[in-house]
């Protein structure tokens, strides 16, 4: 009885100490909304602990504060569930924020989402991810993904010689970047007849399945001299994978974003290829352009921020973008 | 011959195995149109399968169902009630928050017209018709869980009876209830007889067989024994077919030695359940608790025990004053308690072995670990002295028969060998045959010196087996009376609560 | 006397026969298991490679680790949904204490250790004190310890590790990878605690019928936080393989874990509605997942169709079971 009646006193105080600290966020949040001096940005994130997101969100941070004292940036994490992020947008509709910056859950899924934040009359930035209904948004910041791709085999297919057997990791599959990096590996292999696909599997994205669907690739006797993951992190996976079989720099292993560690990775030689998305890049422009908006002032259709193919020999000239 | 139309129901040559047991070898059972026909024979004799093959729970292995003269198959309970066959379910499967009208209409409500909307007006009515028609004093609109267990059992009754089945088996219906809810279930049964319809009567009281039915059928072990007219058997003979052996005395009572005073209960109160209760309990005696349904004599026991609280009130063990907050407190002093529902004792996934030396596993530790060796001679000497029938230690106690599980009860609350044993309903729905072995146990264990505690519904065993009777009225201890001065009726008067 | 032997005898007979439909029902799972393998080595004969063998099992090693914990505390007829979180939450943790030359190698493993004790310790508390289902009070820790993992790495991987530290999840003994050793010890101490000790006992009592146990004099609050402290430290083990086998300590490793880890133990005969369960059925039931996997791999089944065969075979495997049960 006494243990219980200590539990929830401790319970309460919890939850207590929970709702003054939430609330003195709004509060603030009110506040600055009525000043009418600062302007609110809102930003709405697939996932936060995404690691691409994680530094285009530095990116983003370091922007808003340059900014200064005039603007406010609210992030939202939708934890790659598109309704939730529908959910987020209504309330920045209703609080009337002065400019959105999105990163779709999914193209598709976000229309609705797009119109409504469009005929609130609220300056849309999108960020990273095409909208299907682009023209309702002021703005897009980002890359295209069929061009990492597109980037990525090409730089596979000629260190192969132009032939040979490769396996492909594919992200979750339906997944917009999936689509569209996979879109441009089939671009590039179209002119070459005599690179094979062998296998094909997914790895969710993430390095544990991706290092699981390797190892039984590997056991399972095939010929191969290239893996092309569609994400650094399964690419890593494929490649401790084939440091335990014991075949590292037997078969050619690329991926893309260039996270630190893959650029890490690289160094060692247990990569052959990474593609740069300038994930940094693409938050700042994408809250500079949308202050401008915010502003009134005028802003261009499209920022097209490049992906670059990273090489070991760049490596460390790459690494230096992350400090 | 007989002609084929005397029968409502012939069952022929029904055999059933389940792994490990053949519960029914070519079995034939048939009941006249219009009578009352009882079913009996010792725990695992095979009659609950029987009438669950009746009732489409069970598909018999081999064998032919008969009613009224046409074969059919019955794959489900809901292929029995369309043919016209209701069961009353020995255990209760109330739906705790549902209206007792709800329970009774439960996958058969009636609709509004034609759209999927209950009627509720018309199903409330119709429960009301039933209740009164039955003279059965309950709101069709309470809710089941706040009935009492008598009261759930008589709603089961009226359940199977709206049916308006031509057969209705009834397994067990009086367990629960009172010697008052007895006698109003046997006038239902005259009514329903006179409107001609059967009723198989499963019970293991066999003087309501004697009041009730016209002819008996026993099985034992799985295996027909035979039909007799209730006219022309006596009690001693049905005893033998069913055991198949004499059975000389059914309470073999034997005067122990009575020490001093083990436990002593002052002025226990618990509002709204039971009020100043006070007695003693002394080593060698059997005190016996009587008392009609919701007396509250298990609330009392369950307080004692430390499974419930009481508002005030002290509990003294051999003179010392205690606090028994949980049973752990009640097991640190030798308290046991064989509660009234085996189901809620014992751990029915569980193994023989693992029932019994639950609630003693300390005395069997060796090091960090559980000595095997010594768990099996330990088990092995209680499943031998208490005569457990079980295939092995290792047997899952959800299959063993009620009677075979309550002595698995028993013997794990040995094993921590108590000074004070309390026995909630101890022989509730077992067989004549393990009733006279238990008995024979509880006697055993007064003249080891052990106090024992026995609440009991059966005014036979009240008063076969105890020194001293306490009876309980509302709440209240209503009467005290010695052995040699107590009888049916004075018990009877004090459990109604008539003082004078 | 002659009832007497025929009494026996009958029950010799009907011994016998239990023992046997026993017997199916432990091994009905095996004999799945076996035909699977069966099939999928006459289909590709790579399967049987000692080297592959050993690829599955110590693939299946963290989710047999994180399901010892959980079959115990199905069989007391809770659920644990925390395990993936939980297992990011130590991944960090113990990632951030296993740099080279930072501390010797017993002190992320004890801190990791630690962490899962805590977090389970936590969950049963919930559960036996504050009388929270388990459902949502392994949920919300799930949410929790995800969020916390987040924190303290600020979302991103922790990596370079001691030399030492990558020998756990990485190293090999004789020849086999060292988490195999692992699983095996884990699976030995698990199975003995469940089948030897008070411990076991009063877990299979818990879910057995937890009224009785109350009424057995078992201390129902005590061994239900102990239940849910040693699967936190089951989890914590799995999360220190898996960060050492990952090089890297990531906030976002072990996603759906606890399903895994769930699925393996009920696969293996772990009754939902608890009493039922052991340790033994949960390696086989990983062991089955796994098989699965790898061998759909190595067929090269296409990956679209490699999920709707796990998901049949899973439910097939399952109900064959049940049916041979009743």
């Amino acid at each position: 009885m006494k243990m219980r009646k200590i539990l929830s006193i401790v319970l309460i105080l919890m939850f207590v100490v929970g709702l003054l600290t939430g609330c003195n966020k709004s509060d603030s949040q009110t506040q600055g909304q009525n000043q009418e001096t600062k302007k609110v940005i809102g930003v709405l994130l697939c996932d936060f602990s995404d690691q691409f997101q994680v530094y285009m969100k530095k990116g983003m941070e370091e922007a808003a504060k340059e900014l200064g004292d005039e603007f406010q940036v609210i992030f939202y994490d939708a934890k790659y569930d598109a309704n939730e992020q529908l959910r987020q947008a209504e309330n920045l509709i209703t609080q009337k924020v002065d400019a959105i910056v999105l990163m779709a859950v999914d193209r598709e899924a976000a229309k609705p989402m797009v119109q409504a934040i469009h005929d609130a009359g609220i300056p849309l930035i999108s960020v990273n991810r095409m909208l299907a209904n682009q023209e309702l948004a002021v703005s897009y910041v980002g890359s295209d993904d069929i061009q990492a791709g597109e980037i990525q085999m090409k730089a596979l297919a000629e260190a192969l010689g132009g032939k040979g057997n490769i396996v492909i990791l594919h992200g979750s599959y339906g997944h917009e970047p999936e689509i569209r990096r996979q879109q441009g590996y089939m671009n590039i292999l179209k002119d070459y007849p005599d690179i094979k696909i062998v296998a094909e599997n997914t790895g969710d994205w993430y390095r544990d399945k991706g290092m699981k669907v390797m190892e039984n690739w590997l056991r399972s006797g095939l010929q191969i001299d290239a893996v092309a993951a569609h994400n650094d992190e399964m690419a890593i996976g494929a490649a401790l994978a084939i440091e335990d079989a014991g075949l590292l720099g037997k078969i050619k292993v690329a991926g893309i974003d260039a996270t630190p560690e893959a650029i890490d990775f690289l160094k060692k030689g247990k990569l052959t290829y990474t593609v740069f998305q300038d994930a940094k890049g693409q938050g700042r422009t994408a809250i500079e352009v949308a202050a401008k908006a915010a502003k009134g002032e005028k802003v261009e259709k499209e920022y097209i921020i490049p992906f670059e193919l990273v090489t070991p020999d760049k490596a460390d000239e790459y690494l230096q973008r992350y400090q | 011959m007989i002609p084929e139309s005397e029968y409502i129901l012939e069952m022929e040559g029904i055999s059933k195995e389940f792994p490990g047991v053949k519960a029914l070898n070519c079995v034939d059972f048939r009941v006249k149109k219009g009578t009352v026909h009882a079913l009996i024979g010792e725990n695992g004799a095979g009659k609950s399968t029987l009438m669950k093959i009746l009732n489409g729970i069970y598909t018999p292995d081999s064998g032919i169902i008969k009613f009224k003269g046409k074969e059919i198959k019955l794959r489900s309970p809901y292929d029995a009630i369309k043919n016209g066959i209701s069961m009353i379910h020995q255990e209760l499967s109330p739906i705790p928050n549902m209206t007792v009208a709800e329970n009774i209409f439960l996958g058969r409500e009636p609709l509004i017209g034609r759209v999927p909307i209950v009627n509720d007006k018309e199903m409330i009515n119709k429960t009301r018709e039933l209740m009164r028609s039955l003279e059965i004093n309950i709101d069709p609109c309470a809710l089941m869980r706040d009935l009492s267990i008598a009261n759930m059992q008589m709603v089961e009754i009226a359940k199977a009876i709206s049916y308006n089945s031509e057969l209705i088996i009834m397994d067990e219906p009086t367990s629960a209830i009172s010697e008052k809810e007895v006698s109003h279930l046997f006038k239902i049964i005259k009514n329903l007889k006179e409107k001609g319809v059967s009723i198989i009567y499963i019970s293991h009281r066999l003087d309501e067989i004697f009041k009730i039915a016209d002819e008996v059928t026993v099985l034992r072990d799985g295996e027909y024994i035979g039909t007799e007219s209730i006219e022309k058997i006596t009690r001693e003979k049905l005893i033998e077919m069913m055991v198949g052996r004499e059975i000389k005395q059914m309470f073999p009572k034997e005067e122990a030695p009575i020490g001093e005073v083990i436990l002593e209960v002052r002025n226990l109160t618990k509002r709204g359940v039971f009020y100043d209760i006070n007695f003693k309990v002394r080593r060698g005696e059997i005190l016996g608790i009587a008392g009609l349904m919701g007396a509250g004599r298990t609330e009392v026991v369950e307080s004692i025990f430390g499974l419930s609280s009481y508002d005030a009130g002290e509990i003294y063990i051999k003179g010392k004053k205690v606090k028994i907050k949980s049973p752990i407190d009640a097991i640190k002093n030798k308290i046991a308690l064989i509660t009234e529902d085996r189901k809620s004792g014992l751990f029915l996934p569980l193994s023989v072995r693992d029932n019994i030396i639950m609630a003693s596993i300390d005395s069997y530790i060796k090091g960090p670990f559980i000595d095997g060796v010594k768990v099996d001679e330990f088990c092995n000497k209680q499943i031998e002295q208490l005569k457990i029938k079980t295939p092995g230690l290792m047997q899952i106690v959800k299959y063993l028969s009620g009677g075979n599980q309550q002595k698995v009860l028993i013997a794990r609350w040995l094993l921590t060998y108590p000074e004070i044993l309390i026995l909630d309903e101890p022989t509730r729905g077992i067989d004549v045959g393990a009733k006279a072995e238990i008995h024979r146990l509880i006697t055993k264990m007064a003249k080891e010196g052990k106090a024992i505690i026995m609440i009991s519904s059966e005014l036979p065993e009240i008063l076969g087996m105890s020194d001293r009777i306490l009876v309980m009225h509302e709440g209240r201890i209503t009467g005290e009376l010695y052995r040699k001065d107590a009888n049916q009726e004075n018990i009877m008067r004090y459990a109604m609560g008539i003082t004078s | 006397m002659m009832e007497k032997d025929v009494l026996s005898e009958t029950q010799k007979g009907v011994k016998s026969r239990v023992k046997l439909a026993s017997n199916i029902q432990r091994y009905g799972m095996v004999l799945v298991f076996f035909l699977m393998v069966t099939i999928i080595t006459i289909l590709s004969p790579r399967f049987l490679d000692p080297r592959n063998l050993l690829n599955v099992v110590r693939q299946i090693s963290i989710i047999s680790i994180v399901g010892f914990g959980v079959t115990m505390v199905i069989i007391t007829t809770g659920i644990d949904l925390s395990s993936g979180s939980v297992i990011a939450l130590v991944s960090v943790v113990t990632a951030s204490l296993a740099h080279p030359n930072q501390y010797p190698l017993i002190i992320p493993i004890l801190v990791g250790l630690l962490v899962g004790g805590i977090t389970g310790l936590i969950n049963g508390t919930l559960i036996a004190i504050g009388k929270l289902p388990a459902f949502i009070a392994t949920l919300g820790m799930m949410i929790t310890a995800r969020g916390l993992a987040l924190i303290y790495s600020d979302g991103r991987p922790i990596t370079n590790f001691s030399e030492s530290f990558n020998f756990l999840g990485q190293g090999y003994l004789f020849g086999v990878p060292f988490p195999i050793y692992v699983l095996a010890l884990t699976a030995l101490i698990s199975h003995i605690i469940l089948k030897h000790t008070k411990f076991g006992k009063y877990v299979y009592a818990i879910g057995g019928n937890e009224q009785a146990a109350i009424i057995s004099g078992i201390d129902v609050v005590k061994y239900k936080i102990l239940v849910y402290t040693y699967a936190g430290i089951m989890t914590a083990i799995a999360g220190i393989l898996l960060t050492s086998r990952l090089s890297a300590g990531q906030p976002t490793a072990g996603v759906g874990y606890e399903l895994d880890a769930i699925a393996a133990a009920v696969i293996g005969g772990t009754s939902l509605n608890g009493g039922i369960g052991t340790i033994p059925g949960t390696i086989l039931g990983a062991l089955i997942m796994g098989t699965l996997n790898n061998g759909l791999d190595l067929l090269h089944v296409s990956a679209y169709w490699q999920q709707v065969v796990k998901g049949f075979i899973i439910v097939g495997a399952v109900l064959m079971d049940k049916q041979r049960r009743i």
